[in-house]
């Protein structure tokens, strides 16, 4: 902790080298959370970046009333916020600028350098996996995709989501809900009764 | 007695922890009574878990993360250090006097002893001028202001007898009332030059001009929105959706501006604002009741007009309505 606030201040005096080193212990996770939101690495990379951009030009004015990775998170929302936007407006105008949905090939989800142990049979229901789960996050709206990962990946309460998207609590749930069945529905996991064996269960089987 | 949509409604508060303890344990006592319930929660569990997987796979490996740092310091180095950081860093210079705290601190009593004394001065010679400043010209630069009924006319540039064609101002308690147009220009223009404004405002020090008349503009539409009859089937609002998409891409290069120079008190409130602009660009030309009282219920919730209000230093305008 105190290594970080050390960070902080050097940062804050302009120094990169330090940025960057704080910015190492959180990157994965910002990753993360681009590349659960575009769905695409190579957009994911960028809009991380982003994120971590715009921390280093404001950097200057946090002053540590919150935790430094909340206030990296705050950020990190109103940039995604901003994609959304951007994104809406090129909708609207017509400019098709994104590929929502489309699939995306091995190599740009880098599983091309995955364990070269792994049977290729292995890999491949590994990249279809992949490939569904990245297809089904694409056809959720921006919006219930950023609310999705806020809980499931951040744990934030309805509240704080609700206040970081701007809107009540309860269309929190309705887009949580919305957005759980449309990946239930888009990944075939089916209601089944317990004891059947499901996509998931499918998948622990055979790996294990 | 087992209600299955209460309980299928409850379970994505369930799988996201956002139950309370007695009601976690409620809940779960249904399920194990309900086949049905349990399956629609097992497969959410799942659903949850395959994403996670997926995601975990989809993660690239640890040759992947210097490169990106490398490209990260590629991005940061072609941008220019901000205002406050260089100021962050030219302050920095003067960490080397915390090393030495005795003089700093000699040098700080001098200083303030050095105030006291030309205070004290100016108090007891205040004809003479002071040795330390070049002589000035004492005149005012704030305009006298007349308050005859005639100069008062002349000084907000209305007449009685407007021989511009334009209509004559009402008087109320001896006020005349300016049209608002002219009072905004009065109003920006004083809060412009701190030397004729009483009340210099914060918001001049953190926003450009561009942005607080953007403000303003902004301000004006959405409580021109937020007045418009929920109640009123046929209601237009092609004006205001023109407008609003007008102001959605100067509020975009104005947000961009702000990003790039690092404001971030504009950056957040033209960003908190531009989700209405955008709302109500989008709206159909004869929107539903129910389409209107969501924005209207959100502009609420969020005060935004309030806090344009603020921020487009105006205050003054709306005082009376």
């Amino acid at each position: 902790m105190a290594q970080e606030q050390d960070l902080i201040e050097r940062a804050q005096a302009g120094d990169q080298d330090a940025f960057c080193f704080l910015a190492r212990s959180y990157q994965r996770r910002i990753y993360a959370l681009a590349l659960h939101y575009t769905h695409d690495p190579h957009e994911a990379e960028d809009l991380s970046q982003e994120v971590w951009l715009k921390a280093f030009r404001a950097i200057g004015s946090y002053r540590g009333e919150a935790g430094f990775y909340t206030w990296l998170r705050r950020i990190t929302i109103n940039t995604f916020l901003n994609h959304q936007r951007e994104l809406k407006i090129m909708f609207s105008k017509g400019k098709q600028a994104i590929r929502m949905g489309e699939l995306v090939s091995l190599e740009d989800l880098g599983l091309a350098q995955a364990e070269p142990r792994q049977m290729p049979e292995e890999r491949l229901h590994q990249q279809m996996m992949v490939e569904k789960v990245m297809e089904g996050l694409g056809e959720l709206t921006p919006q219930q995709r950023l609310m999705f990962l806020l809980k499931h990946r951040e744990g934030m309460t309805y509240e704080e989501i609700a206040q970081s998207c701007a809107v009540s609590t309860g269309t929190v749930k309705k887009g949580l809900f919305r957005a759980v069945s449309r990946l239930r529905e888009l990944l075939g996991v089916r209601l089944t009764a317990p004891e059947d064996v499901t996509y998931a269960a499918r998948e622990r089987h055979k790996t294990s | 007695m087992h209600d299955c949509l209460k309980t299928k409604e409850q379970l994505v508060d369930l799988v996201f922890d956002e139950l309370d303890q007695e009601t976690r344990r409620r809940v779960l006592l249904e399920l194990e009574s309900c086949d049905d319930c349990q399956a629609h929660y097992q497969s959410m569990v799942e659903t949850l878990s395959v994403v996670d997987r997926a995601v975990e796979m989809a993660m690239p490996d640890e040759r992947y993360w210097p490169g990106y740092e490398a490209r990260l310091r590629t991005r940061m180095q072609q941008e220019r250090p901000n205002l406050i950081q260089r100021l962050a860093e030219w302050l920095g210079g003067f960490r080397i006097l915390a090393l030495k705290p005795l003089p700093l601190a000699a040098g700080l009593a001098l200083a303030l002893l050095m105030i006291g004394w030309w205070w004290n001065w100016q108090r007891l010679n205040p004809a003479t001028p002071s040795p330390l400043s070049p002589v000035v010209a004492t005149k005012s630069p704030t305009p006298k202001v007349e308050t005859g009924a005639a100069d008062t006319d002349v000084a907000v540039g209305i007449s009685k007898n407007d021989k511009a064609g334009r209509p004559k101002t009402r008087k109320q308690d001896g006020k005349p009332l300016v049209p608002r147009e002219e009072r905004r220009e009065e109003i920006i223009a004083s809060n412009a030059d701190p030397a004729v404004s009483d009340q210099p405002l914060i918001a001049n020090s953190i926003f450009t001009p561009d942005a607080i008349r953007h403000f303003e503009k902004s301000q004006l539409l959405l409580r021109s929105f937020r007045n418009t009859k929920n109640g009123s089937a046929a209601i237009d609002l092609t004006y205001e959706k023109e407008l609003s998409q007008r102001l959605l891409y100067q509020n975009i290069l104005l947000r961009r501006e702000a990003e790039l120079k690092g404001n971030l008190p504009a950056e957040e409130t033209l960003s908190d604002l531009e989700p209405f602009l955008l709302d109500i660009a989008n709206l159909p030309d004869k929107p539903s009741p129910d389409e209107l009282s969501d924005i209207k219920e959100r502009l609420q919730r969020k005060e935004m007009i309030a806090a344009l209000q603020v921020y487009s230093g105006s205050l003054p305008i709306f005082q009376n309505q």
